[in-house]
């Protein structure tokens, strides 16, 4: 039920910010405001998730607070009199609670890959249909409301029992290797960012809908068959959509690179397990790189799938001999 | 691995090192089958990776420069073997890692150096 509840949250979240900034950026005859409010957006929204996450992570109790209060400052994106700077702060400032505040759940209820896919998947649609204007802004912040509320019943007449929280200590860790590992690990969310997130303005809806789907399959995949299997998997499908020409290639490489997001997700989580707003925050700081340099920076497609795949080996590795460090102990 | 020059050669080279790694493979005492076949799969998938990428290059006009890129290539093939083959063989982890990263040089190697005599010959 919390799995639903925050999928459709994300959805209606995402979707909110991206038609309050549509409906701006159609008004705006300045193309250079345009990019200035939405690059401010980007920061506060993504950039500011580690902040707040390890806020959250020091304060467990002010969780449930910021996911409270999450439908009003999203519905300061629909006070236009107070101007677009105050519009733009006030949504990022919403996203960026929400993504954290539930990211901590998600992680913190749920163990496996499937669940953070799943919750993270349907931002992307949300994002597609208020940025192209499909659904109004006020449809997406009443969905918000209502799930709001129904998640805030939901956690407070069922609050996750301890067993369910992951606390692994091991003694036996270095530091060292957790950083270089945890290193790994955002350098594939740096590449997802500039790799995963093509556009097709012939069909506006597809892309988020790969987006979607590569999410969720990256998740159900990995707890079917396993990490190791998964990566594999996922860099066979980044070769064969370099094989493959125009539209059918880019959606294979697009759905290949998004099931990687799950899988990094939660390894930083594991890697980190005290520390899930952190980890959730900093997942999502680096795919700034990717929204701000896209278009100046060019990185080969094969590369990008060699070094992700070796990157995710490695940091799983590192990762499991920090499981077998910490069982000798 | 053997390098021919030209987009339609790319699959024929891969095929080739297949055909020459595969034995060698063999030989280093990984004598499981099917593993043996997932060696194959991952060297010609590996193979056309590295000469698509090679064929897409602009190359240094200095010899030097030249063979230090084919040489980082053929090394970055090797990890991408190594880590390939750990994600996908039971087998491999019944021997030492190294062994296995060891395997995949002297493979490597070998099929390289076929391909320069291949060229030189």
């Amino acid at each position: 039920m919390m799995l639903i509840l925050c999928t459709i949250l994300h959805f209606s979240v995402d979707g909110v910010c991206a038609a309050v900034l549509a409906k701006y950026a159609i008004h705006e005859p300045d193309f250079s405001n345009i990019v200035y409010y939405f690059s401010l957006y980007n920061l506060i929204a993504f950039g500011g998730q580690w902040l707040a996450g390890l806020i959250l992570d020091k304060r467990k109790s002010l969780v449930l607070p910021s996911l409270a209060v999450v439908p009003l400052l999203l519905a300061g994106g629909f006070v236009s009199s107070a101007g677009i700077l105050f519009q733009a702060v006030s949504v990022a400032l919403g996203n960026c609670l929400f993504h954290v505040a539930a990211g901590i759940l998600i992680l913190e209820r749920y163990s496996g890959f499937r669940e953070p896919g799943i919750f993270v998947s349907s931002g992307a649609v949300g994002l597609g249909l208020g940025l192209h204007g499909l659904v109004g802004a006020p449809v997406f912040e009443a969905v918000c409301v209502v799930c709001t509320v129904l998640a805030l019943v939901h956690v407070l007449k069922s609050p996750a029992p301890d067993s369910q929280i992951q606390r692994e200590s091991s003694p036996g860790e270095s530091l060292v290797w957790l950083l270089g590992g945890a290193v790994l690990l955002l350098v594939c969310v740096v590449l997802r960012g500039f790799g995963g997130s093509s556009r097709i303005p012939e069909y506006v809806m597809l892309m988020p809908c790969v987006f979607m789907l590569g999410k969720s399959a990256g998740g159900l995949v990995c707890d079917a068959i396993g990490f190791r299997k998964t990566i594999l998997a996922i860099f066979i499908m980044c070769f064969a959509g370099l094989q493959l020409p125009g539209l059918a290639g880019v959606i294979t490489i697009t759905f290949a690179f998004n099931m990687t997001m799950p899988l990094t997700l939660r390894l930083l989580h594991r890697y980190f397990p005290d520390y899930p707003g952190l980890t959730f925050g900093l997942a999502a700081g680096c795919l700034l790189p990717g929204a701000f340099f896209k278009g100046w920076v060019n990185i080969a497609p094969d590369i990008m799938a060699v070094v992700q795949f070796v990157s995710l080996f490695v940091a799983w590795y590192i990762f499991q001999g920090r499981e077998r460090s910490s069982l000798q102990h | 691995m053997v390098h021919l020059s030209g987009e339609g050669t790319v699959i024929t080279t891969a095929l080739i090192t297949a055909l020459i790694e595969t034995p060698l493979f063999w030989l280093a005492g990984y004598r499981n089958i099917t593993d043996c076949l997932y060696f194959a799969g991952i060297n010609i998938v590996s193979n056309i990776m590295l000469n698509r990428r090679l064929l897409s290059m602009r190359f240094p006009s200095s010899q030097i420069l030249f063979w230090a890129v084919i040489i980082l290539a053929e090394l970055c093939v090797v990890v991408l073997e190594f880590v390939m083959c750990c994600c996908i063989m039971k087998s491999v982890y019944k021997f030492r890692l190294r062994r296995l990263l060891f395997t995949m040089l002297f493979t490597n190697a070998s099929s390289f150096l076929l391909g320069i005599l291949w060229i030189l010959l």
